[in-house]
């Protein structure tokens, strides 16, 4: 288990199993109207109540994209300037709603030297997790280690 | 929601013509401020209203930034049957950094159409390819998106224009 405190984590020593720091986020329906007008998706799902709860949703949700770029700005602050974000993927298979906590778990599945320059690729799980704890977006990261920092 | 007799459930030929096709190129240079506002967006704070912004200019652009460069709507549009939409979800491939002051070309495929049945009825799913180019062809990123409609009949909706 990785420590997220104080003590500079040493993220050359990753390990397969090894927990990222788990992060919690509640995005407030103020954030959602921020992300919409910055992404252009002003789908009324993601800010109208009525609307909402007319496509059988109980109010506004957060947006999918929202909860992938929580995921990559997540995976970004572990990496700090060790490495960079080379792929990602996210599965909105439930709806998440603002005002309630949500927490990001990742986990390394995999590691892999590449090539001759000291450079490893991780495969990280990532899940979403709403209030209740159920995993309602499942993810990746691939991420390439480097000696930029 | 209207019932199974109401909407037919079978992607008509006019769908399936549609899968192949791209959107044409549009083009976004992004800039320092896009880059500070998406941040702000992720993060949850709230933007200056004035100030220096140029503290972000040369910084990795979180990735997941280039979803706010949307392609150009289908010209017709795609025959849309439902009236609502869903963010399916997203694999991202990122192939170089993108930074503010880059060029990027945006341009959609659809990749495949097909229908399911599920908790909300019938519903449509739309599988998209979004390429992210520099002005030379390089890509920053590749984007593979699944859209899903559901729902009322689209009256006319152009749902595409909300680019998920």
């Amino acid at each position: 288990m990785m420590d997220s405190g104080s003590e500079r984590f040493e993220i050359w020593g990753v390990r397969v199993g090894d927990d990222l720091p788990v992060v919690s986020r509640v995005v407030s329906t103020r954030q959602l109207v921020q992300y919409a007008a910055v992404s252009r998706d002003f789908t009324p799902i993601h800010y109208d109540q009525d609307y909402a709860k007319s496509a059988n949703l109980e109010g506004v949700v957060v947006h999918g994209a929202l909860k992938s770029s929580l995921f990559a700005h997540a995976v970004r602050q572990w990496l700090d300037n060790y490495g960079r974000l080379t792929a990602l993927s996210a599965s909105y298979r439930a709806v998440d709603y603002p005002g309630e906590t949500l927490t990001i778990h990742g986990k390394v599945a995999t590691r892999e030297e590449v090539g001759s320059e000291g450079k490893i690729r991780l495969e990280i799980e990532l899940e979403l997790r709403n209030a209740a704890g159920e995993v309602t977006t499942p993810g990746r990261a691939t991420v390439l280690l480097d000696r930029i920092g | 929601m209207p019932s199974d007799e109401q909407i037919d459930p079978a992607v008509t030929p006019e769908m399936r013509a549609f899968v192949g096709r791209s959107t044409r190129p549009v083009t976004y240079e992004l800039r320092p401020r896009d880059v500070y506002e998406f941040e702000c967006a992720i993060s949850g704070d709230l933007p200056e209203v004035t100030g220096d912004v140029a503290l972000s200019a040369g910084i990795d652009a979180l990735g997941t930034i280039v979803r706010t460069l949307l392609s150009a709507p289908f010209d017709p549009p795609f025959p849309e049957p439902f009236h609502d939409i869903l963010d399916g979800g997203s694999d991202y491939e990122f192939h170089k950094p993108i930074s503010s002051g880059d060029s990027v070309t945006v341009v959609r495929t659809i990749k495949d159409v097909y229908m399911k049945r599920g908790r909300l009825g019938p519903m449509l799913f739309k599988v998209a390819e979004v390429t992210y180019s520099a002005p030379n062809g390089e890509l920053y990123a590749t984007q593979r998106s699944t859209s899903i409609s559901y729902g009322r009949p689209s009256e006319g909706l152009n749902v595409d224009s909300v680019g998920v």
